[in-house]
């Protein structure tokens, strides 16, 4: 949860960094950069206030013998589904800011470029883990349908 | 990674076993074609110099020295690429040295071998020369073989074929190989199929511009004489810009139909039967000729696409969803697509003949989407128009447009809300015998029939407004074609029947994320 305010924090630095140096530097782009810095900040501020509670109760994923699941999405809800034996790799990756918080990012790669599953923000050990269960499993099942 | 580039002055090349098989040159007649190049491309200077007589000031003749210039080059880098290219087949891999300046190092393992194609140019047809092109399953070409001769070619083709599935087996059944079944010809209407074309003006435009440059290196004024007859047959201006238009059509419509002629010339799409199955070859072409192979065990599916414009002649645009096979190419047709653009019928009866078993999917009565997919549509047209207006609106009030600008989107609103209707009527999807059917599109209507062995699993999108009106989109992801392919927008019936259809080995475990997502979303 405090992985995604942390990361609306440093958008919002970013880009309202951007625009208000922009309205500073600039005399004659001020009528049309206000407005856009105020919604832009606001935005920033609703989504950082809302957005992590609801992911966070919202987002769920599950390894079976069978299948990867993941529920995710905040405003666009989404499921994804991978059979086993449709598994091409499994990566593990971790940011600077996961590295700070303990957690990390679990991927499951398949021959489809939209088929991935990628499940961001776990326990560090947990994903450990499951990366080891799921490559187990995955060289134990035939076939990758390419 | 199936390709592997290496400088070869930064890493030495590594020398898998099989040292004993020599390398191999590529075939010596390439030297003849690149003299006769290097003789033709002197042509421009030589003939502006003598016959027009624009010689007298060097200044004038640069354009064709400029064009005798990059011939004489590219000839000559041809035959030092001739002159550095070495090739050739061990048991595990295919490999190629080659460079003008760089040296580079490729290989292939052969049993990553996808297609193995040749194609020609006209020089490389009078010296009886191919061009074999080797792709992997990445989406570019690995190895290019420019050229080999005609029959080094075709038993390269063979011999790759073959062996890129399984060893052996060959032989035996060498002679019931190579026959061949005419699945579709092209007509000769299909011309009319494919010369309409939104790009003809602009291709016409450019060939005009061109032709006046052309023709001015040789102290020929084309503009003038037909600005000067079309302003003595016109009696008013807009009839001069109409006829204007009409020439640029006419030059764009030749340049299309000459070049459609030029690709497709005898166009054939075979069924072959080869030593290790079948596979789908086109044959096309008039001056350079081109020969596609599609191994039928690759096959996942059919693709049809119709132009929203010229829907109601039903042109159609037919390609196979395959894996290994680029769906996609910048210079010229992919290798996808098995038909010319020709009428809706023939490519029906074409992907009932290429999908295997007795089951036509694409001729299957679809299964219509919810009354509530439309309203979202429409709820996105107005949003649209609200949104364009409002944009318009401020920036009218902030003086940088004019300050009515921001009605004309109210004028233009009911093209949206056709569109909206559009593809609305587009939407449907079906499960046919193993194959999944799926329509939709607005600028295009696409419809695809995918195999369910080919589903690599699910992917299911329900954004706020769905939520609220009780859809569910249904995306599958493939390894073939495009990778993706998706159904927006079903009610939560007819997803869970249709993914219990598409994946049923996961049915079971797959009913619980939808009561999941009953109960999540108010909607339902």
């Amino acid at each position: 949860m405090w992985w995604w305010t942390i990361r609306v924090a440093l958008s919002l630095v970013v880009s309202v960094g951007a625009l208000g140096l922009t309205y500073w530097l600039w005399d004659g782009g001020r009528t049309w950069v206000g407005p856009v810095l105020l919604a832009t900040a606001a935005g920033h501020l609703v989504t950082g206030a809302v957005m992590p509670t609801v992911r966070y109760r919202v987002h769920r994923w599950e390894c079976t013998d069978l299948a990867v699941y993941e529920l995710k999405g905040w405003l666009v809800r989404e499921w994804r589904i991978i059979p086993i034996s449709r598994i091409q790799s499994v990566d593990v990756a971790r940011g600077p800011v996961q590295q700070l918080l303990g957690l990390a990012t679990l991927r499951v790669v398949t021959a489809a470029h939209e088929g991935h599953v990628k499940i961001v923000g776990l326990d560090a050990d947990v994903v450990a883990r499951a990366a080891a269960e799921l490559t187990a499993l995955t060289q134990a099942t035939p076939g990758d349908a390419t | 990674m199936t390709t592997v580039d290496v400088p070869e002055h930064t890493a030495p090349a590594p020398e898998p076993p099989g040292d004993e098989v020599p390398w191999q040159r590529l075939n010596g007649r390439l030297i003849w074609v690149n003299l006769a190049r290097l003789v033709l491309s002197t042509l421009p200077t030589v003939l502006s110099m003598v016959f027009f007589g624009t010689g007298r000031h060097l200044s004038d003749l640069w354009p064709a020295m400029v064009a005798t210039g990059i011939g004489m080059v590219i000839s000559a880098s041809d035959v030092l690429r001739w002159l550095r290219t070495r090739y050739r087949i061990t048991d595990e891999l295919v490999e190629i040295r080659t460079g003008r300046i760089l040296r580079v190092y490729r290989q292939v393992p052969r049993e990553r071998i996808r297609t193995v194609d040749h194609k020609a140019k006209l020089r490389h047809r009078l010296a009886g020369l191919r061009v074999v092109v080797i792709s992997s399953g990445r989406s570019r070409a690995a190895l290019r073989l420019d050229a080999v001769s005609k029959d080094r070619a075709e038993a390269l083709r063979r011999e790759l074929m073959r062996s890129a599935v399984q060893d052996g087996a060959g032989a035996a059944e060498q002679e019931g190989a190579g026959q061949d079944t005419v699945l579709a010809r092209a007509r000769w209407f299909w011309i009319f199929y494919n010369v309409i074309n939104i790009w003809g003006m602009l291709i016409g435009g450019l060939l005009l511009w061109s032709l006046d440059g052309l023709l001015d290196l040789v102290n020929l004024d084309l503009i003038g004489p037909l600005d000067r007859l079309i302003d003595r047959l016109a009696p008013s201006r807009p009839v001069a810009w109409a006829l204007w238009a009409a020439v640029v059509a006419f030059l764009g419509l030749c340049a299309l139909t000459s070049g459609f002629v030029k690709d497709n010339w005898n166009f054939q799409l075979v069924r072959r039967v080869k030593e290790d199955g079948t596979a789908l070859v086109t044959r096309q072409g008039l001056l350079s000729t081109r020969e596609v192979h599609r191994d039928d065990r690759r096959l996942r599916g059919i693709h049809l696409s119709q132009p929203l414009f010229w829907r109601w002649i039903g042109l159609t645009e037919t390609s196979v969803i395959s894996t290994g096979l680029a769906s996609w190419s910048l210079t010229s047709e992919p290798a996808s697509v098995i038909l010319p653009r020709g009428p809706a019928g023939e490519a029906r009866r074409v992907a009932g003949l290429i999908l295997p078993g007795p089951v036509r999917p694409l001729e299957e009565p679809l299964r219509r989407h919810p009354r509530a997919a439309l309203y979202r549509r429409l709820l996105w047209a107005a949003v649209f128009c609200a949104a364009v207006c409002g944009l318009l609106a401020w920036l009218g009030a902030t003086g940088v447009v004019p300050g009515w600008l921001w009605k004309v989107p109210l004028w233009g609103a009911p093209l949206p809300v056709l569109l909206a209707v559009v593809a609305y009527r587009t939407l449907g999807h079906t499960f046919a015998g193993r194959y999944l059917v799926m329509r939709r599109g607005v600028s295009r209507r696409e419809t695809v029939a995918l195999q369910r062995e080919a589903v690599l699993g699910l992917k299911v999108r329900q954004t706020l407004v769905q939520r609220w009106l009780g859809l569910v989109s249904l995306g599958v992801p493939t390894a073939a074609g495009m990778r993706y392919y998706h159904a927006p927008d079903m009610t939560a019936d007819q997803f869970v029947t249709f993914a219990g259809e598409a994946a049923p080995e996961l049915l079971a475990e797959i009913l619980r994320p939808a009561a999941e997502r009953n109960s999540a979303g108010p909607g339902e």
